[in-house]
């Protein structure tokens, strides 16, 4: 178990505060947050290449705050991967064994070789590989120590979309055949939630939340995370009542009265009359064109199209409700678009389905 | 004149200001002359303890400036303001004023302790030495410290984060991929310490035989008005310099193919 108790780094004007978490072994913990959020920080605290101003890391028991990084026995693959460039494959391979003067591993490096299938590649300078090639072998570099715990610094960034999914499963792979614990640092919503078994979302040296994959994927508890997380539409309402199972609220932008399933929103506590925010992504939002019934809890919107924008096999809408002030983003497939015939100005009604709405606190102004 | 024109005619100028000054060494040139003065005992001396002297105040200032270049490039530590300053010294203050700090240094009780002890500076070898180390010293650190600066320090943490330590990091990653600009700077030391005149006749004068370099011997010919003798003499030291550098060069340039 990997525990961080009350973190503060400091690197520069940037300030990562207290950051307190417990990490169990054997899972993927996943840190998101855009470009300058301290993700790369927190991580180089764990590994030992920054001293924390206060608070400590503690491994199994063991405060390591203070520990020299060879001692630690956390595996570092970083963005830019910092493979050697005097040496060979094998050679970059080779040297944390060689380092430790540890032969017992030999094998493991000659098995993970097989695995990532760059058995070809060891007599090559590391100058001359190609972006795929170049993250398996730093990736098996790291493993190569014998090492349970990888820290993996956006290391797919690079790579284009087939062959980082062929990365993903590998590394998924290898987590399960070695029992690795990997610490993985991204941006990318797809590679954090298809890894992580846990997820924390940093944003301005802050940690915003942290969970499992689907509370935080589903239920984000902030209007940054929200927003961080694609929940595009975030409209201002205030609870007008409170049952069993749903919160309801008014929205004045939508010019409509929303329920809101309480099974998902569990997390939360509102109150009547307190200001809050629904939260849906565009992915999540039903057309009921031609519907001929249709449930009274599924918040029904009548409106009209406003505006539509292509995305490769996918298209964005903004539909506008009637007497709305802002519009609903949707996004649909590019064949649920020609099925249902919508174009530009066309009248149509949607759905926002209580399952989907999350609703959470107005900690600013009232406004999104 | 485009501007790619411009700045390889500014290339040229620099190159036939420095061929120009040495093809007009060959209007007092004697053949004969020259193999005389290299044959002769006293110019074969002053070879000897050129090449001796620059060798081994290169290898010290080399020695010197890889740990102090390595914490200059890499860790944040008081005072290292001050001392990333004082390196320029060597290029701020003349030859001539640094070989009169020597020597006022070695008039001071301290100097005196050490001349009294056994390691004789003031008019000797080691003085030589000496003079080529202080004036060097400085421009090594700077060599080193800037082929030291161009190797991301991610390389030294990932190989720490595999298990090395920092030693073995340093002598395992960093040494190696800064390997030729350290043999750059070791280059460019040596062949300063090779023509250092200032420093060397003030703190050890220009004894023959002694402590005459082949610097010193050309201005104690010139000082005799034997521009034949003089000639020679820069024809050697001229020969001596660039073929090592050369030679060096080729060397670097194979090992960066290789």
């Amino acid at each position: 178990m990997l525990e961080l108790r009350e973190l503060i780094v400091r690197a520069g004007g940037f300030t990562l505060s207290d950051i307190s978490l417990a990490l169990p072994e054997r899972q993927c913990h996943v840190f998101l947050g855009p470009t300058g959020s301290g993700k790369t920080l927190l991580l180089e605290t764990i590994v030992g290449f920054r001293r924390p101003e206060a608070g400590s890391v503690v491994l199994d028991g063991l405060d390591i705050t203070h520990m020299p990084i060879e001692s630690r026995g956390i595996s570092y693959v970083p963005q830019d991967l910092a493979l050697f460039p005097h040496m060979t494959v094998e050679g970059n391979i080779l040297y944390g064994l060689k380092m430790s003067n540890n032969a017992r591993h030999r094998q493991l490096v000659d098995d993970i070789v097989g695995i990532m299938g760059i058995g070809h590649l060891l007599g090559r300078s590391v100058k001359n590989l190609s972006g795929g090639e170049k993250q398996r072998v730093a990736l098996v570099r790291a493993l190569a120590t014998g090492c349970k715990r990888l820290v993996l610094d956006e290391p797919l960034s690079s790579l284009h979309e087939a062959m980082k999914t062929d990365l993903w499963f590998m590394i998924r792979d290898l987590m399960e055949r070695y029992a690795l614990t990997v610490y993985l640092i991204t941006h990318d919503l797809e590679e954090a939630f298809f890894l992580g078994d846990t997820v924390s979302i940093l944003m301005d040296g802050k940690l915003l939340q942290t969970g499992n994959n689907e509370e935080v994927r589903l239920n984000p508890q902030t209007i940054s995370a929200a927003r961080f997380l694609g929940f595009r539409n975030l409209f201002s309402c205030k609870v007008s009542g409170i049952t069993e199972n749903t919160f309801n609220v008014a929205c004045p932008g939508l010019n409509s009265s929303i329920s809101i399933s309480r099974r998902i929103n569990m997390e939360q506590s509102h109150e009547n009359g307190q200001s809050a925010i629904i939260g849906i992504h565009p992915q999540n939002i039903q057309f009921k064109q031609g519907a001929t019934h249709c449930n009274p809890d599924d918040n029904i919107l009548h409106g009209i199209v406003s505006k539509i924008f292509g995305k490769g096999d996918a298209h964005i809408l903004h539909f506008m409700p009637d007497g709305g002030a802002v519009p609903v983003e949707i996004e649909i497939p590019d064949h649920q678009l020609r099925s249902l015939g919508l174009a530009q100005n066309k009248r149509t009604t949607i759905s926002l389905r209580p399952e989907y709405l999350h609703l959470m606190r107005n900690s600013g102004n009232g406004t999104v | 004149m485009t501007f790619k024109r411009l700045a390889i005619f500014a290339a040229f100028s620099v190159f036939f200001l420095y061929a120009g000054l040495i093809l007009a060494l060959l209007y007092f040139y004697q053949e004969g002359l020259v193999l005389k003065t290299l044959f002769s005992d006293r110019t074969l001396y002053s070879i000897r303890l050129s090449l001796f002297a620059a060798t081994v105040s290169t290898a010290i200032s080399v020695i010197v400036a890889i740990p102090s270049a390595y914490a200059l490039s890499r860790f944040q530590f008081r005072g290292k303001r001050i001392i990333d300053t004082m390196l320029e010294l060597p290029m701020i203050v003349s030859p001539a004023a640094l070989g009169a700090m020597l020597l006022i240094f070695f008039s001071n009780p301290v100097g005196i302790w050490i001349q009294e002890s056994g390691l004789q500076f003031v008019f000797g070898i080691n003085g030589v030495i000496l003079a080529q180390f202080v004036t060097t010293a400085g421009i090594a650190v700077r060599l080193v410290k800037a082929a030291m600066d161009e190797i991301p320090a991610r390389y030294e943490e990932v190989a720490r984060s595999l298990g090395a330590t920092p030693a073995q990091a340093f002598i395992t990653i960093t040494m190696p991929l800064c390997k030729r600009g350290v043999l750059a700077a070791v280059i460019l030391t040596w062949a300063k310490a090779l023509g250092e005149f200032g420093a060397t006749i003030t703190i050890a004068g220009s004894m023959a035989m002694k402590t005459e370099t082949l610097p010193v011997a050309i201005f104690m010919r010139l000082s005799g008005a034997d521009i034949e003798g003089t000639v020679a003499l820069i024809l050697i030291l001229v020969a001596i310099g660039m073929g090592a550098l050369y030679a060096v060069r080729l060397i670097s340039a194979r090992e960066f193919h290789a």
